[in-house]
């Protein structure tokens, strides 16, 4: 908000806080944040500001002491930089920061432990330092957080202190002391040398001396009785006599904002030219004898000057005398006082603030007002030890051992009451008011006095009129005067300081709420039983009859009367007419009643205040459902929801600018026309609205809600509001110019309980365990930084911004490795952001298992593991197959080796026998009982041989096929009946040739053929025997059948011989059968089978492992 | 008198089989050696009629001399003697060359009677042995190369006649000689003659695929 001081507005305010709201809504909140300030205090040493505020008539004053975390009550000087914060010398505590809400105390690096030096003076130089002057003589330069010590004084309390900036060149900075002297500070660095120049001139009154540094350098200064001295190289020479010629003994100097130097003289003002004084020329002709006395030269920002004389003050500007200020009073003369350096400051707008040593603090406006602040009772009585105005035109003040105070003017003002003898002032609530014919505006108030303006301010018209818990009605009269309709009394009319009753309330229920008088003379009252019309002396009551139908049926209305809230003129002879369940209606120029309803009709919504918009719309406000509008019969409405900042508007009025102004629950709220008319064109999605609160000067933010109409736009263009803290008046025009945002500013970033933006450089590089951060930022907008909201955001965690109303403080919990920016942006009272938020880059390094690299290395180590140990399983597996291979094929080597050996040894040796045998045979005669026993011997040999032979064939394991089988089988067929009288007949078809089969299987199969074919020999007697193998439908089948002579094999006596028996068990155990099939004389068929088993496609086996698995079917 | 070779390691053995000859009338050993190679070296130069050869030598072994034997003196017969009744070395030594084959342990009753046989033009074949015969030589045989050999599709030497293969397949289920010569009503030395030819064609096949290989066709 613009500071902007009005000619007219001249006493103190204090300034509220706009914490009434957050009281209202967020008690919690504040609880909380009440008990978190006072743990935070101990931390910071300046908890969040509770300041005392104090309103009185045109300032808000608000002070911040030691209770509030200002160091020390004891405020020496005060600076404002460029950055935004304002810094505070104290006497006893060193230098702290303000940043609107904390105090933050800043040190020397060095200084921990030792008391902080006692400030004299904050001083700001031309490029943006901010240099402190010590008590001690030390001087310093404040660097970020901390004060670099520039030069150590020694500890000489008698050593010079800075007093002001003479300007800087070539590398020199040049100081005005205390004590009016010059000292200049050379080099830079460790290298700089301070060098003092003592001014001419004697003595004690140091304090009034003035030193000042024109536009081309020049270094001036008054050396005490009238002399001036020039600063020449290194030395303050005294002026010649030449100097003074013209303009006489020069008091003070002062330097304008063009660089001009002014001198206040013995006679009246004078320039310097260069080289000597040049005098100012008075409005008037001055008297030789009795010459204006210039005794101080205060240059202001719009390029005037004022000046001190001894009798009177006047403003000097563009050559020539503008103003002289009134009304003048001697005791602004204690602005100049030997104890102390002149203190005034100019307040931006073209008037000055003086500071007077004992005598107050007075302003004089840009017009020429002069008025002592301090008088008014409600500022806090104080010496001022400091003053500067900042550049959002807030006055700060450093109290004497009060603290440190903030003097900002405030936009809504109570209106001036005159004196009124010994009845009270105007009653805090209640005012229902209107403006009459003649352009005054008449207000009563609750307890039943009439007020009216005159000359300036309001006086009290008549005493309690009616009763006094209540509030009268009052309404313009189409003449002079007001009709006034208090409550449960009797309706009258004012005119002429004569008040005569007209009508008695009781007619009409005895409470009225709106009154209207029409341009046909008709007084229109409406109240909760309804409408009624007053016209020739009689009341009507008007109803359906008159077109003034009642409330639907249906509408959850408990009567079907309307009740009346809002009555409004239309301004073309017809009348709005608001009714308390949501309903609108007009009454035209011709008596007609037209009824209108919104669209979202809800009954629990009262059409509290009614204002015509001048083109046949009518605007309306609503406790609850935000500012209505009506025009063209449609209704649109604006809420909380679109920008308004409270759905309850009490009151609405045109400032006849283009801006409506509404009196909400939450202050006075000014919305421009031309945004309504974008956002209910759906040009824009909300409105921007500016809201006044306690920080603009409204007692209470809340805006009353009660008869109509609770406020009046005067002739003059002043806004009257009626709240509940008292009746406050604005004049639009002086609400100056939207001024820009605050701008933010993060001033810590808290990791484990330390500050670490201030030690590390950007990006902030935090730790692996460093995942917490609480970030600590401020908006640097000191005239409301209570009213400051903020908004932020992690961007990488963070969609979208989080908007963290007041809060100040932003947390972080545990945040993962990786790249952010934290920013935050702040917005003014007004809810407008700055729009360019500052940025924290900051940089979380991973923790070693949380790196990238890590994580793919460890992937690829798991990776790598499983893949192993899926390996290590496999050659495992392989391992013991290939052993297992091993141990077969090694078992079925030693087979062979020692059916090989066996045969081959005891074959060889058993063919012997044999050979010799016949050998034997044929040499020599023998007996018939050798020839037997040698044929015998002959024939075991040959059958032992036969025996290995078959051992052997079934052992080597290059026979276990079905090919062998079937040609071992064929050829010991052939060979066995050869030597037989039987015939064998041969079907042997082994295919598949390679089918598998195990040694075991073989055996078992051969060895059933064996016995089947020793039967036919032994048994049958048969011609033929017929051998067949083959494979069919998965078994193998053997046959022997003969055309023997058969034999029963049920008959009793048959017993199966033992051999047959164990041929059938191994031939069962290898999963195989064997079947007989006999009668006698029809010869006998044995059939041996073997299922072969086949598994899913592969080639068809036969095992005994096999058959293990099949013999459950067998 | 037939002139007799023996090929035979076991020296045990051989001086049975030798006196075995020797007490036989019509028959008499000429030529005994223990190995393929002295064998090789001393046959051709014996002129006999029959060579006895175990199929087991050290060295050579007995069907690969069989094979240069036959080269050398095709006219000569071979008798090979096996310890096991093993169709596949039976069969292979038929393919090198071999007449006929005896069992060791069948020696000293049937060795005169195979010997005759061998003379004769061929032992008659076990059913097994003709089986594998018949698949052998009724199968096309395998194209070694993009082409076959002219001399061998113009010969068609290895290729059996309708009537061969009827008494192959008559063998193989069983049937002597004497019941082949009943069931197509020949004369047995029909029988044996077509077996003589068989035998031939068998070791031509042989001989034409061995050459094949050898050729790198």
């Amino acid at each position: 908000m613009r500071a902007g001081f009005s000619d007219r507005e001249t006493a103190v305010h204090n300034q509220g806080r706009g914490a009434d709201r957050r009281a209202d809504r967020w008690p919690r909140i504040r609880a909380a944040a009440g008990v978190w300030a006072a743990v935070a205090a101990g931390f910071f040493g300046g908890a969040a500001a509770a300041a005392e505020q104090i309103l009185s008539r045109q300032h808000c004053v608000t002070v911040w002491t030691t209770d509030d975390g200002l160091p020390d009550n004891a405020v020496m000087t005060v600076a404002r930089t460029a950055d935004g914060y304002l810094w505070v010398g104290t006497s006893d505590c060193g230098v702290a920061r303000f940043n609107g809400v904390e105090f933050q105390p800043i040190g020397g690096k060095e200084a921990h432990d030792l008391p902080p030096p006692r400030v004299h003076r904050l001083i700001r130089a031309d490029d943006g330092t901010l240099w402190v002057s010590f008590l001690t003589g030390d001087v310093g330069a404040v660097r970020g957080r901390t004060i670099a010590s520039d030069r150590t004084g020694g500890g000489d309390t008698l050593s010079w202190w800075l007093q002001e900036s003479l300007g800087e060149h070539d590398g020199n900075r040049w100081f005005s002391t205390n004590l009016g002297d010059v000292v200049r500070r050379s080099g830079s660095g460790d290298a700089c040398r301070w060098t003092l120049m003592r001014a001419p001139g004697e003595g004690i009154a140091t304090l009034e001396r003035t030193v000042v540094t024109g536009g081309d350098r020049t270094i001036l200064g008054t050396a005490g009785s009238g002399a001036v001295w020039r600063l020449e190289g290194e030395e303050c020479r005294p002026l010649p006599a030449s100097a003074y010629a013209r303009s006489s003994g020069v008091d003070c100097l002062a330097t304008d904002r063009a660089g001009n130097v002014w001198a206040g003289t013995h006679r009246g003002l004078a320039v310097w030219d260069g080289a000597a004084f040049v005098p100012v020329p008075e409005e008037s002709d001055p008297d030789p004898d009795d010459p204006q006395h210039a005794i101080a030269v205060m240059p202001v920002s719009d390029g005037g000057l004022w000046v001190l004389f001894a009798g009177s003050l006047k403003k000097y500007r563009a050559g020539r005398w503008e103003i002289t200020a009134g009304p003048w009073d001697d005791r602004l003369l204690a602005a100049v006082s030997p104890r102390r350096h002149r203190l005034y400051a100019d307040d931006r707008t073209g008037g000055v603030w003086i500071a007077t040593d004992g005598e107050g603090l007075w302003h004089v406006s840009a017009g020429g007002r002069i008025v002592e602040v301090s008088s008014d009772p409600a500022f806090p009585q104080a010496q001022v030890e400091c003053l500067e105005v900042d550049a959002e035109g807030s006055l700060w003040l450093g109290l004497e051992r009060r603290g440190l105070a903030r003097v900002r003017p405030r936009l809504f003002t109570p209106p001036a009451e005159q004196a009124v003898g010994d009845a009270a002032g105007l009653a805090a609530t209640g005012h229902s008011m209107c403006v009459d014919t003649a352009g005054a505006v008449w207000l009563t108030e609750s307890g039943g006095g009439l007020w009216k303006t005159a000359a300036g301010g309001i006086e009290r018209v008549a005493g309690p009129v009616g009763s006094p818990a209540y509030t009268s009605v009052v309404a313009p009269a189409a003449g002079e005067g007001i009709w006034l309709a208090p409550q449960f009394a009797s309706v009258s009319r004012q005119e002429q300081g004569q008040r005569r009753d007209v009508l008695p309330t009781s007619a009409f229920g005895g409470v009225a709420r709106a009154m209207h008088e029409d341009r046909a003379g008709r007084l229109w009252i409406g109240n909760e039983y309804g409408l009624w019309c007053w016209q020739a002396g009689k009341l009507f009551s008007v109803g359906a009859a008159a077109g003034f139908s009642p409330l639907d049926k249906g509408s959850d209305a408990e009567s079907l009367v309307p009740g009346v809230d809002s009555l409004a003129d239309d301004g073309a002879g017809g009348m709005w007419i608001g009714l308390s369940r949501c309903e609108l209606r007009h009454l035209d120029a011709e008596g007609g009643f037209t009824r209108h309803r919104p669209s979202w009709w809800s009954p629990g919504i009262r059409f509290w205040s009614l204002l015509s918009d001048g083109e046949g719309g009518v605007w309306i406000g609503t406790l609850g459902s935000g500012l209505l509008h009506f025009s063209a019969g449609t209704f649109r409405r604006v809420t909380a929801a679109d920008g308004l900042p409270d759905n309850a508007v009490s009151q609405v009025l045109d400032d006849g600018r283009g801006a409506i102004w509404l009196g909400t629950f939450s202050g006075v709220v000014r919305v421009s026309q031309a945004e309504i008319a974008d956002f209910f064109a759906g040009r824009s999605a909300g409105v921007q609205c500016r809201r006044f609160g306690r920080a603009a000067g409204l007692p209470v933010a809340q805006c009353s809600a009660g008869q109509q109409p609770y406020s009046v736009r005067a002739r003059d263009g002043r806004l009257w509001f009626s709240t509940t803290g008292g009746v406050v008046v604005v004049d639009p025009e002086a609400i100056g110019g939207d001024a820009l945002p605050p701008p933010v500013v993060v001033e810590e970033a808290r990791v484990l309980g330390r500050d670490v933006l201030a030690e590390r450089p950007l990006p902030l590089a935090l730790g692996p365990r460093e995942r917490t951060v609480q970030f600590r930022f401020a908006g640097l907008s000191l005239a409301t930084p209570e009213l400051i909201r903020y908004r932020w955001r992690m961007a990488g965690i963070d969609q979208d911004w989080i908007d963290g109303g007041f809060e100040r403080t932003a947390t972080y919990n545990q945040l993962p490795p990786g790249r952010y920016v934290f920013e935050v942006d702040a917005a003014d009272g007004d809810g407008r952001w700055t729009g360019t938020a500052v940025r924290v880059p900051i940089v979380i390094e991973p923790m070693v298992w949380e790196t990238g690299w890590f994580r793919g290395l460890a992937a690829l180590a798991a990776v790598a593991v499983t893949v192993g140990i899926a390996l290590a399983v496999i050659r495992r597996r392989t391992q013991r197959r290939i052993d297992l291979l091993e141990r077969q094929s090694a078992i079925e080597r030693e087979r062979i080796r020692i059916a090989r050996d066996l045969h081959d040894d005891l074959g060889a040796s058993l063919t012997e026998i044999d050979l010799l045998g016949a050998l034997a045979e044929r040499g020599g005669p023998t007996t018939p009982e050798v020839a037997d026993r040698l044929r015998s011997l002959r024939g075991k040999a040959r059958e032992t041989v036969m025996s290995l032979d078959e051992i052997v064939w079934a052992v080597d394991p290059r026979n276990d096929t079905l090919g062998s089988l079937g040609e071992y089988v064929g050829s010991f067929a052939q060979q066995f009946f050869r030597a037989t009288t039987t015939r064998c007949r041969l079907a042997i078809d082994p295919e598949p040739r390679d089918l598998p089969l195990d040694s075991e299987v073989r055996h078992a199969l051969f060895l059933a053929f064996k016995e089947a074919v020793n039967n036919v020999a032994r048994h049958a007697g048969a011609e033929e025997c017929r051998v067949s193998l083959a494979v069919t439908g998965g078994e193998l089948r053997i046959e022997v059948s003969d055309d023997g002579c058969g034999f029963d094999a049920n008959a009793a006596g048959f017993v199966a011989g033992e051999g047959l028996r164990n041929i059938r068990e191994r031939l069962a155990a290898c999963g195989g059968w064997q079947r007989l099939d006999s009668a006698p004389g029809k010869g006998t068929t044995i059939a041996l089978g073997l299922l072969v088993a086949s598994r899913g496609g592969r080639r068809p086996f036969a095992s005994a492992v096999a058959a293990d698995t099949i013999r459950g079917s067998a | 008198m037939t002139t007799v070779a023996l090929v035979e390691d076991d020296m045990g053995v051989r001086r049975s089989l030798r006196s075995l000859l020797a007490s036989e009338p019509g028959l008499a050993c000429t030529c005994s050696c223990a190995t393929g190679e002295e064998a090789v070296r001393k046959i051709p130069d014996a002129g006999v009629d029959v060579v006895v050869m175990d199929i087991k030598l050290p060295g050579m072994s007995g069907i690969e001399c069989a094979r240069r034997l036959k080269e050398r003196c095709p006219d000569v017969a071979i008798l090979m003697l096996t310890v096991y009744d093993e169709t596949d070395l039976i069969f292979a030594a038929l393919r090198a060359g071999a007449g006929g084959y005896l069992l060791k342990r069948a020696a000293t009753t049937e060795l005169v009677h195979a010997i005759k046989d061998v003379l004769d033009g061929g032992a008659p074949m076990t059913a097994p042995v003709a089986r594998r015969v018949v698949d052998y030589l009724h199968e096309t045989p395998e194209l070694p190369g993009p082409r076959r050999p002219a001399a061998v599709q113009a010969a068609g030497a290895d290729r059996l006649t309708d009537r061969e293969l009827e008494i192959l397949e008559h063998l193989s289920r069983g049937y002597s000689n004497r019941e082949i010569a009943d069931t197509f009503g020949i004369s047995v030395a029909t029988v044996r003659s077509h077996l003589r030819n068989i035998y031939a064609k068998l070791h031509v096949r042989s001989r034409t695929q061995a050459a094949l290989k050898y050729r790198g066709g």
